[in-house]
């Protein structure tokens, strides 16, 4: 099939090449799909679609309380040393775990303001989101629940280059 | 059982509880109900010269702050909230339980970008970037905060006023333009400024009579990764002399401006804060009339070397009279000119165990005795002007 050695190595080369490519594009794209893993969830009874990191920022800092329709924000979070609560604080909403803690204690300690509501497991989350109107939390893995919302990621960042 | 194994009986019963306790971050009595709590305690060293207790070349423990606060929602537009906070500092303050606020909020009017409200009760004063939360380790860059603008003297006095707040946020720009004023009697243990401005032998009171105005505005932006505030304050106490005083019933008055800049990145955090304060020290008869400028600034750094560990280091400036910034003046009144100034180079290292449990050191290398404590140092004669200062210090909240 080949007239020389040479072009049978040149074209072990290209098929090696290849095979890397694919390789990379499938651990690229596992890698994207992985930053993926977050669903933004709010109750049913939320007309509103957060649009950009700095909104969601503004609503998980308690900075922003109330929704466009006048209705209070109810947030619910993970620890601060939840793994997704982390990958939720730096990939989605662009500030770190401490950032959030910081604001949160300043409010709490000085009586001028409430924290997010803390959860414990997904279960716990999808039950309070879907049990508490004008509610706004976040999960792994979206979930199929009438009372729940998923808000696409998608649409936040490309809103986030700021 | 004596006092001290009594004492240490509970501390051991109480850090068991906690390192028994999974991370807790708030209780909720009911939907609208959150309580949340602190207890520090910390350890004093000093080389010489005494602060938070007996520290000169031992080590004192009395530094002890526990907190326990209430917040309900009422209403979407109405929130009450109330703390109580135990407290011992050296000498300052041997064990006291105060209410540290109390008060009830109305947002008045609300929309996605703007807020606008009051406040009624005991309201914390909004002074700098932590006189609010001064007391609550966790939200504290060290355990001493900056001496230059936070200290312990002016501490009950600058802490909190009764009366009323107007505040209001407003998004502007890429970020919260917020204003809070204050109109209200501000707390009246002020023996430290007593001690301070008429010395150790006046027997009257030095009080608040009428309400204070204070202020703050603030502009943030990226959730506080950039924050730039001006604080100012006019408080004015007058003297109330006791039985067969040597001194009229004069009048201290009070009025600073503190500049405060905060940069939080992932790693770095860049923070200083310049105070300017104009004081007048009027009428009291036997002590000429005199109004000194006190200048003091502080620049920080701290850097994050994980999410459990950060470091820091302070450079600290206090002049009680900017025009005298050796404190000669302070000779004529046999007080050591180590008085009128503090600089105070330190290093820290705090350790985030849990997001419930943190341990911090810091060294401070101090040149100066202006903030000293008088209750810890009742004889200035014997102070020195070049001491160190080891501190340690563990919290836990909830």
């Amino acid at each position: 099939m080949f007239k020389n050695k040479q072009d049978a190595f040149y074209f072990t080369l290209i098929k090696a090449l290849f095979s890397l490519k694919v390789l990379l594009s499938l651990v690229l794209f596992c890698y994207a799909a992985n930053t993926h893993a977050i669903s933004l969830i709010v109750n049913q009874s939320v007309t509103a679609s957060p649009a950009s990191s700095k909104e969601l920022r503004n609503i998980f800092t308690m900075q922003k309380t109330y929704w466009s329709n006048g209705k209070k924000i109810q947030v619910f979070v993970f620890p601060d040393n939840n793994p997704l609560h982390r990958q939720f604080s730096k990939t989605i909403t662009k500030i770190f775990p401490y950032q959030y803690r910081r604001i949160w204690d300043r409010m709490t300690f000085s009586g001028t303001g409430i924290a997010p509501k803390t959860v414990y497991n997904m279960e716990e989350m999808i039950k309070k989101v879907s049990n508490t109107k004008n509610s706004i939390g976040y999960i792994k893995q979206p979930v199929q629940n009438r009372r729940i919302r998923i808000i696409n990621l998608d649409a936040i960042e490309e809103n986030s280059h700021e | 059982m004596n006092k001290n194994f009594r004492q240490r009986f509970l501390y051991c019963s109480l850090l068991f509880f906690i390192i028994i306790n999974k991370p807790l971050f708030a209780i909720e009595l009911t939907e609208n109900i959150q309580l949340h709590g602190f207890l520090t305690q910390g350890a004093f060293y000093t080389s010489k010269n005494n602060y938070m207790g007996n520290s000169h070349d031992k080590v004192s423990f009395d530094q002890t702050e526990i907190g326990l606060n209430i917040f309900w929602q009422a209403h979407a537009k109405i929130d009450f909230s109330a703390q109580g906070l135990y407290r011992r500092a050296g000498a300052v303050e041997t064990g006291a339980l105060r209410t540290d606020y109390a008060m009830m909020n109305i947002n008045l009017f609300n929309n996605e970008n703007n807020n606008f409200g009051v406040r009624l009760g005991r309201i914390k004063n909004p002074i700098g970037l932590y006189n609010e939360t001064r007391d609550v380790a966790f939200t504290t860059p060290s355990i001493l905060l900056p001496q230059s603008i936070y200290l312990e003297r002016s501490r009950s006095l600058f802490l909190s006023s009764d009366g009323v707040q107007l505040h209001s946020r407003h998004q502007l720009g890429p970020g919260w333009l917020s204003v809070k004023l204050n109109y209200g009697k501000m707390q009246n243990d002020n023996d430290e400024l007593k001690n301070m401005i008429l010395g150790t032998m006046a027997p009257g009171k030095l009080e608040t009579e009428d309400a204070s105005f204070l202020g703050q505005i603030k502009y943030n932006f990226q959730s506080d990764k950039y924050i730039l505030a001006l604080s100012y304050v006019d408080v004015t106490l007058d003297y109330k002399p006791g039985s067969s005083d040597f001194l009229n019933a004069g009048s201290a008055q009070f009025t600073p401006y503190i500049l405060s800049a905060q940069f939080n990145g992932e790693k770095i955090g860049l923070t200083g804060e310049y105070y300017y304060s104009y004081n007048k020290f009027r009428d009291f008869g036997v002590i000429p009339d005199t109004s000194p400028v006190s200048e003091n600034w502080y620049i920080q750094g701290s850097y994050r070397l994980s999410h459990k560990w950060q470091s820091i280091i302070r450079y600290d400036v206090n002049y009680l009279d900017k025009d005298n910034r050796t404190g000669s003046n302070l000779e004529q009144a046999n007080l050591p000119a180590h008085m009128g100034f503090t600089k105070d180079w330190m290093i820290g290292l705090r350790w985030d165990i849990t997001p419930s449990i943190m341990i911090r050191g810091e060294y401070h290398n101090i040149n100066g005795t202006s903030w000293l404590p008088s209750a810890d140092n009742p004889d200035r004669s014997k102070t020195k002007q070049y001491w160190d200062l080891f501190s340690i210090q563990a919290s836990y909240r909830f």
